[in-house]
């Protein structure tokens, strides 16, 4: 970063912040790119988003992430040590749901059918696997609410957006998905809520360290505008929990 | 129909244009000679119909064509024996005499690869004779075959031939071509000579071809 | 008889060797990190059975599919001209070059439930076995008609031109004539599409899913498994590799040219 600053004859002389980002904050994430970067010329914030396991991964192979914002603190556990530059800062909650394809006619005892319902009715189901946070939100959500009937076929997808395009395309009759998730495809898909037993995860963010102090304090800044009310607002309208 | 008649056929090449036009009565033996690159091979291949004429109508006597390419076409995978008897006509015995005659028994399971120049050439002669065509066509069908067995393979197409046959062999032999009916002389694509070869010997209507009688 | 050899240029020799390397490090490293010990065991779990004979199943249909109807396009477009076939042997190459989760998404469109398939039958091939071999497929056709279309096109036909003089059918022909000469060519490609059908990812988790026992393949295991246990993703990798090696070793020199 400092080399960019010394080569003024570089065409995007600014300040680059590398974030690496669960796939299921794609939409909240771009969103303060756009109002972050209006408001501070010259900073660049680069969007990494993905499986939030694989860039855990990338980050523990020494990848060039200045902030990492997994979906759940949970991933936070499996990075090494030394790479994590300071306390997790929280940020939202998110929360999951069960989703089926808009029009879906599902036989239901009350008005609204019952994730119960919805799997007795389904014949395919798609959910994240194991070892990926909506993945493991899903195990615990499974062996809270014991007995649950299982569909013929499940497709296990490696991150949420899969999940939810296979949904969205109604090539599976019900998915699991976060509630955001659920928001960004309205009108393509319905949530069916999981009630009390629905589990919820947390979003945090942290410093990835060691990096050059400049990129630590480029990247807390960002943060501490994601923890603002503004950035609070962000998260809001995307559909997370407050924190 | 029972001759063979090419009525102002061209002939595309990259150098020039064949142009021909010949009558050849059923039963003639016809000598085609030139120079390299006359238009032999191109004249006789559009006969067969391997390649299309720009323009000009061929009539070919009724009945099978054979032909003997210079590079023979034996279909690679298929045994000898297979290979003279493919396609439809052909029947048992026949095939069995003119397998022995052309001395081909011992090579019947053996594949073209493993045969000589001159042995590939017999097996090729052997495919056109065994369904005794009323048009045979023979490009420069001997030219490998080794010289004590030259008269016996002259002799066998003799033999198969059937009465009213028309033989068309491209030949860059004066002997053979006088042996012939009549000769039909390319050069750069256009017949300088269509006569019996002691008229052409006689007339030398072109140099090359005084020096070819020569 | 051996032929003497002109000399090779220093620079060519070092550009071969770094190209070994590049090819050879990440096979190197990935047979060191693999858990030996534990190999049999990782690979005997459910999953992974089920995942092996999905890819078996999957990549020698798909294979067997590229020849019955690849053999027929090659000669196609070898040996006839009309109008468009630029334009049609552009269509088939160009799963070769585009993103596999592209032409998923195309299979989507085209096989789907929403697709025209789905509109047409009332279900989709999606999350099927047969999904996962159209995908398959697909993507691995190209290889067999490139192959193959070679060497249709290096005969010039007038073999064929024999045939027929000689009153065989245009069915035999091809089926006599054509098929048997361009052999070589069609088992190297055959080869060739199994071997991508094998690797297959992006179509098929795109458009098939990755549904235990019916559509994930090894490759679609190996992702999963790395999310989970890593060991078993590179277990299963070391799997992979041992069955396309063992493939193009074997038939090395018998179809393949090498000399």
């Amino acid at each position: 970063m400092s080399l960019v600053l010394l080569t003024p004859a570089c065409s995007s002389q600014g300040l680059t912040v590398d974030v690496y980002a669960g796939s299921s904050l794609t939409n909240v994430l771009q969103s303060a790119e756009q109002m972050y970067e209006s408001r501070n010329e010259g900073v660049d914030i680069r969007l990494n988003l993905g499986g939030s396991n694989t860039l855990s991964r990338q980050i523990a192979e020494g990848g060039g992430a200045d902030v990492f914002i997994p979906a759940d603190a949970g991933v936070l556990d499996d990075l090494p040590a030394g790479r994590v530059g300071g306390e997790p800062i929280a940020l939202a909650t998110n929360r999951l749901v069960m989703i089926v394809p808009a029009g879906s006619d599902i036989p239901s005892a009350g008005g609204e059918p019952t994730p119960t319902e919805v799997l007795d009715w389904a014949g395919s189901l798609a959910r994240c696997a194991t070892g990926v946070p909506c993945g493991d939100a899903t195990d615990r959500w499974i062996t809270a609410s014991s007995g649950l009937p299982s569909p013929g076929t499940i497709t296990i997808e490696n991150n949420v957006r899969a999940v939810l395009t296979k949904v969205r395309t109604n090539e599976v009759d019900a998915g699991l998905v976060y509630s955001t998730d659920a928001l960004v495809a309205e009108g393509d898909v319905e949530v069916v809520p999981l009630g009390s037993e629905g589990p919820h995860t947390s979003i945090v963010g942290v410093i990835i360290g060691p990096t050059d102090p400049d990129g630590d304090s480029m990247g807390r800044m960002f943060l501490d505008y994601l923890a603002s009310d503004e950035g609070r607002a962000l998260f809001r309208d995307a559909g997370f929990g407050q924190p | 129909m029972k001759g063979l008649r090419l009525v102002d056929v061209a002939i595309e090449r990259d150098e020039f244009t064949i142009v021909v036009s010949a009558t050849i009565e059923a039963g003639t033996t016809v000598a085609v000679v030139g120079p390299n690159g006359a238009g032999k091979t191109s004249l006789i291949e559009t006969i067969v119909g391997f390649s299309q004429a720009t323009a000009g109508v061929i009539e070919r006597p009724e009945g099978s064509i054979g032909y003997v390419p210079q590079d023979n076409l034996l279909v690679p995978h298929m045994t000898i024996r297979d290979n003279v008897g493919f396609g439809s006509g052909v029947a048992g015995p026949d095939l069995d005499r003119i397998m022995d005659e052309l001395l081909l028994a011992d090579l019947a399971r053996r594949r073209p690869a493993d045969l000589s120049g001159g042995e590939q050439q017999r097996a090729a002669l052997a495919r056109a004779l065994v369904r005794r065509p009323t048009l045979l066509l023979l490009d420069e069908p001997l030219s490998k075959v080794d010289v004590e067995l030259r008269r016996l393979t002259r002799t066998v197409i003799g033999e198969w031939a059937p009465p009213d046959q028309i033989l068309l062999v491209a030949t860059h032999g004066a002997d053979h071509a006088r042996e012939c009916d009549v000769v039909l002389a390319l050069e750069a694509g256009r017949v300088v000579a269509l006569e019996p070869a002691t008229v052409v010997a006689a007339r030398a209507p072109s140099r090359w071809l005084a020096e070819f009688f020569a | 008889m051996t032929r003497a050899r002109s000399r090779t240029p220093v620079l060519v020799h070092l550009g071969a060797g770094v190209a070994v390397l590049l090819l050879a490090i990440p096979l190197l490293a990935l047979l060191v990190d693999v858990p030996w010990v534990s190999l049999i065991e990782l690979l005997s779990t459910r999953d992974s059975l089920d995942a092996l004979r999905v890819s078996l199943i999957v990549s020698l249909l798909a294979a067997a599919i590229s020849v019955v109807l690849g053999v027929p396009l090659a000669y196609l477009l070898a040996r006839s001209y009309f109008p468009g076939r630029g334009i049609l042997r552009a269509i088939v190459t160009v799963p070769l070059v585009l993103p596999p989760v592209v032409t998923g998404v195309a299979l989507l469109s085209g096989f789907g439930r929403q697709g025209w398939f789905g509109r047409l039958f009332g279900t989709g091939l999606p999350l099927t076995t047969a999904g996962a071999v159209l995908a398959a497929t697909i993507v691995s056709m190209p290889f067999l008609v490139i192959s193959v279309e070679g060497a249709f096109r290096s005969g010039d036909g007038r073999l064929e031109l024999m045939a027929s003089s000689l009153g065989v059918g245009p069915l035999e022909t091809f089926w006599r004539v054509s098929v048997p000469v361009a052999r070589p060519a069609i088992v190297a490609g055959a080869v060739l599409a199994w071997a991508r059908a094998l690797g297959e990812f992006g179509a098929t988790i795109t458009f098939a899913g990755s549904v235990q026992g019916v559509t994930r393949t090894l490759p679609l295991e190996v992702v999963l498994a790395y999310e989970q246990n890593t060991d078993r993703a590179l277990a299963l990798s070391v799997l992979l590799l041992a069955i396309s090696l063992a493939v193009l070793i074997a038939l090395r020199g018998r179809f393949l040219p090498s000399r």
